[in-house]
């Protein structure tokens, strides 16, 4: 209640300075609260039953032996023996020494070949929706469908990889990639980068089409060339795309899986198997649970290691925006 | 309708934010009032306290005789039409029109009547049956003030409604929110950052400013005696030009001064000791240029810009190092051209003195 | 712009294409050429094409078992995430509550997790509970994985719709809940439906758990069962290729229907930082 032309400071209000936040008691906010609580919990629920509760548990069956072929053995109590282990298994290494191959490999190409897609794709009016129609659909199919379509272009008597190789005359008589250690990786990787640079090359088209295009007007008025243009615009300002799509692939291709089983079988021998096939082989195939859960929890550290630097890098912001 | 209260409103964000500190105010049954100042100064906060969108930290809201400090606004009975409208875009008009009616159970045929009636007044006739996406800004806008008209509410709320249309609709929608008040006489709660708007349309204008009622007053109040110096230069355009001065005597007459400038008063005048400082606000439209002779202050023209019916003059006083900008209006055939040393001459009524700390006013 | 600057890109864009659609071309034309003819020499151009490898994969494969089963786990899978997870959502997006920065922060970090490092107490749990080789013994697994990418993605729709909306609901008489029902969830519909597409091909795809978790053909999913294709002396392409386009089919066919609305959830969040 303001009489005409005071100012309405009340005295306890400029006695009291700025008040104390007292929380409401019960207006809009406290039931929006309540209700956030009761519209989270069952999705939350579920998370932490099906997701986290077996997290927890992968890590109480590694600090134990527990071997389903030798019921009678019980399931001691180890410690990090079956850590141990791991550490001083050469094969456990060298399956790490696999991922890491595949994965700087396949994701280095798939962002360089990626790039160059989306500057293109960002140029090419014509078509465009056509185009990103088909470069979808390599990205949708089950990873298990892509691995034998390359495992059948690469067969050694039907692949027509061997046929296109002998036409040009690079290859005597058929050349049998999976008997071949290193020969081996060609179509795994061929296939990743197949299937997933389309994705990348999406997430970065995206990013460009964020920039704003007076930018360019901007430098060329200036004199900038096309690849100053590029170097000095796109590439900075594409840089948080390319981060996202850099994270993405490499959490994506650390657990490969699926494409090794079907296109190698790890093989030959076990010079492809990534760590996650030996996991795998080592709780389903071997049933050691206790051994193979050391290896998954460390294959859950390396990966958490690496969201926390997605959450870090640019998670932090969505999440701020959201409280 | 009903009347409005907000009675020592305090408002804290969970981050720390004072968006309110004391609101008391009492908006009469039927009354227009707006809130003005500008943007984080807290007016869309204390709206949004009203319509039970956010609840006060401390304090308490009343609409009528009700308490409902922490009533959720489903409960409230107001209206309210937001800057972007809201309309709800996969409804049809007459849906987003009966809408409120429907969820506070109205019976099917009295819904239509009222329906019926709030197109007619507002020329939605036409539009019932489209959906707010086929329709322009200004029918728009229509149509959010029909669906708050259409409820009957105990009081309407606005959340700067105007600013999304061009110049020209927004004065005559303006002049037709003028006469929807008259008509229903209604309460309003109205609030803009633009203060020529809340002048216009208010039966009273409340500035606000850091989370506080800096001035509650009707409009031509507020313009001619600004009860600080804050409502003085937010108010009127262009905005008031102001002066640090002391206060001293000469001849049993007080006087201020500073620099070049010397403004004689009235011997009734006495607004404190000899020697203290204090503020002096004169509008532009409170300056007169004269000869340097007669000036209360000499100046150089700077720079000139015709408006047609007058001529607003940017003018240096002093130095351009140690002196200041002042600008003027004057009659457009008022002989004056850049450079020119002229004296300027402020208009013994209508000076506005504050205190130099508190920045209240004084005469 | 010079000659060469306008048709450099729509140069690389067909390479692009054709790189892609190549492997579907050659693996519809070898599914359509008879098994004799497979491992002479490969020809671009097809030519006596036969429907056999189909048939056989129907007749002989009974590969509608499989498809069944993806159907029925993908679309148990979605529903449950989609109607569970858009209440969680939309929470999340627009109500504020202690913590929240913690279940969010939690639930990206969930769409984070490498599926084996659960595989083996998922398969000791569903062998404890006896739903080894049963649909509900797939479909829990999959929430591990669905359920916080449903939420994630349903976020992002959520913060699209304009706050305002709901208060104007609100103010006009409607509880909270009611706000949703009848303004949000009709706004939100078409991410709804994104979302829905999204999860029901990640469903689909999903290969790790469906094979530590099923043991024979009667409860194998699509994947399972081409990746385990066995013939008696050879590999069987004609029928795995058959089984691959057919495989391939029902997700493509979605992905060309909602490729827009696909790529903006693909990327939606993604590329703000």
């Amino acid at each position: 209640m303001a009489p005409e032309g005071q100012t309405a400071v009340t005295a306890d209000g400029a006695l009291a300075g700025a008040p104390q936040a007292r929380p409401p008691r019960g207006g809009l906010e406290v039931r929006d609260a309540r209700l956030g609580w009761w519209f989270v919990l069952p999705a939350l629920a579920t998370i932490l039953l099906v997701a986290l509760f077996p997290l927890v548990w992968t890590v109480w069956e590694s600090v134990h032996i527990h071997d389903l072929r030798m019921p009678w053995r019980g399931r001691p109590f180890v410690g990090l023996e079956n850590y141990a282990e791991a550490l001083a298994d050469p094969r456990f290494w060298a399956a790490m020494g696999h991922t890491l191959f595949f994965t700087v490999v396949s994701v280095a190409l798939e962002l360089a070949i990626g790039l160059v897609l989306a500057v293109a794709l960002n140029r090419a009016y014509r078509g465009r929706g056509l185009v990103r129609a088909a470069v979808l659909i390599p990205w949708a199919i089950p990873t298990v469908v892509a691995a034998l379509l390359w495992r059948f272009m690469f067969d050694s008597q039907a692949g027509i990889a061997n046929a296109v190789l002998m036409d040009v005359g690079l290859m005597e008589e058929p050349f049998v990639w999976f008997i071949h250690s290193a020969a081996a990786w060609v179509p795994v990787i061929l296939a990743d980068v197949w299937k997933m640079t389309p994705f990348v090359a999406l997430l970065l088209l995206a990013g460009l089409q964020n920039i704003d295009a007076s930018l360019y007007e901007a430098a060329r008025i200036d004199g900038a060339s096309a690849w100053q243009q590029f170097r000095h615009i796109t590439l900075p300002l594409l840089k948080p795309a390319v981060l996202v799509a850099l994270v993405f692939r490499t959490l994506d291709a650390f657990r490969v899986f699926d494409l090794i089983y079907v296109l190698t079988g790890g093989g030959p021998g076990t010079s492809t198997e990534p760590i996650a096939l030996y996991t795998f082989n080592s709780l389903l195939q071997n049933l050691r649970f206790g051994f193979g859960s050391a290896l998954s929890v460390i294959v859950f550290l390396v990966t958490f290691g690496l969201a926390m630097l997605y959450i870090r890098l640019l998670g932090a912001d969505l999440l701020k925006s959201g409280s | 309708m009903a009347s409005v209260r907000l009675e020592n409103v305090h408002k804290t964000y969970p981050n720390g934010h004072v968006a309110a500190r004391g609101l008391d105010l009492e908006i009469e049954d039927g009354e227009l009032l707006v809130f003005v100042g500008p943007s984080g100064c807290g007016k869309s906060t204390a709206l949004r306290m009203i319509a039970g969108l956010e609840t006060p930290s401390s304090g308490r809201v009343c609409i009528g005789d009700r308490e409902c400090t922490e009533l959720p606004p489903q409960d409230r009975d107001i209206a309210m039409v937001f800057q972007s409208y809201a309309l709800y875009p996969h409804k049809t008009i007459r849906e987003n029109l009966a809408f409120g009616l429907r969820m506070r159970g109205t019976g099917k045929d009295e819904m239509e009547q009222r329906v019926d009636r709030a197109a007619g007044a507002l020329g939605l006739e036409e539009f019932l049956e489209r959906k707010p996406g086929q329709l322009s800004g200004g029918q728009r806008q229509r149509v959010a003030l029909g669906r708050a008209i259409v409820r009957e509410p105990q009081a309407f709320l606005f959340d700067e409604p105007l600013s999304n249309l061009d110049a020209k609709l927004r004065v005559q929608t303006r002049a037709e929110l003028s006469r929807m008040h008259r008509r229903l006489g209604a309460t309003m709660v109205y609030v803009t950052h633009d203060q020529e708007e809340a002048m216009t349309l208010g039966t009273r204008v409340a500035v606000m400013h850091e989370g506080i009622f800096q001035q509650v007053a009707p409009p031509m109040e507020v313009y001619r005696r600004p009860a600080n110096r804050f409502v003085g230069g937010f108010v009127g355009s262009p905005a008031m030009n102001f002066f640090e001065c002391q206060l001293t005597e000469e001849d049993g007459k007080p006087r201020l001064a500073t620099g070049e400038l010397s403004v004689s008063l009235e011997p009734g005048d006495w607004l404190g000791e000899a020697g203290n400082a204090v503020i002096l606000g004169v509008r532009p439209h409170d300056i007169e240029l004269v000869a340097t002779e007669v000036a209360d202050v000499p100046a150089r023209v700077d720079v000139i810009e015709p408006l047609g019916s007058e001529m607003l003059i940017h003018l240096q006083v002093g130095t351009v190092e140690e002196g200041q900008a002042v600008r003027a209006v004057i009659p457009p055939e008022a002989q004056a051209s850049v450079d020119d040393a002229v004296g300027l001459r402020f208009r013994r009524d209508r000076l506005h003195i504050f205190h130099s700390e508190s920045e209240r006013r004084l005469n | 712009m010079s000659g060469w600057r306008k048709w450099l890109p729509i140069g690389v864009v067909g390479l692009l294409v054709l790189a892609t659609a190549f492997p579907f071309y050659w693996a519809i034309v070898s599914s359509l050429t008879p098994e004799a003819r497979l491992f002479e020499a490969p020809s671009l151009l097809p030519t006596n094409l036969v429907l056999d490898h189909y048939r056989a994969l129907f007749d002989e494969r009974n590969f509608w078992i499989p498809i069944r089963n993806s159907l029925v786990v993908a679309g148990t899978t979605t529903v449950l995430c989609v109607s569970v997870g858009a209440l969680c959502a939309y929470a999340l997006a627009r109500l504020d509550f202690r913590f929240k920065g913690v279940v969010l922060g939690f639930i990206l970090a969930v769409t984070m997790f490498p599926q084996i490092s659960i595989v083996s107490p998922l398969y000791l749990l569903l062998r404890e509970l006896r739903l080894i080789n049963t649909y509900p013994g797939l479909v829990l697994p999959y929430l591990t994985f669905a359920m916080p990418l449903t939420v994630w993605l349903l976020v992002g729709f959520f913060r699209q719709l304009p706050r305002e909306l709901e208060e104007a609901a609100m103010v006009d008489g409607a509880s909270r809940l009611r706000a949703f029902r009848e303004i949000i969830l009709p706004l939100a519909l078409p991410g709804l439906a994104t979302t829905a597409i999204l999860t029901f091909v990640y469903s689909w795809n999903e290969f790790l758990f469906a094979l530590s978790f099923t043991l024979g053909p009667e409860r194998q999913t699509v994947p399972v069962a081409i990746a385990l294709f066995r013939g008696q002396y050879q590999v069987p392409w004609g029928q795995i290729l058959a089984a691959a386009v057919v495989a391939t089919a029902p997700v493509a066919a979605l992905v060309l229907a909602f490729q827009r609305r696909i790529v903006q959830g693909l990327t939606a969040g993604a590329v703000k930082g």
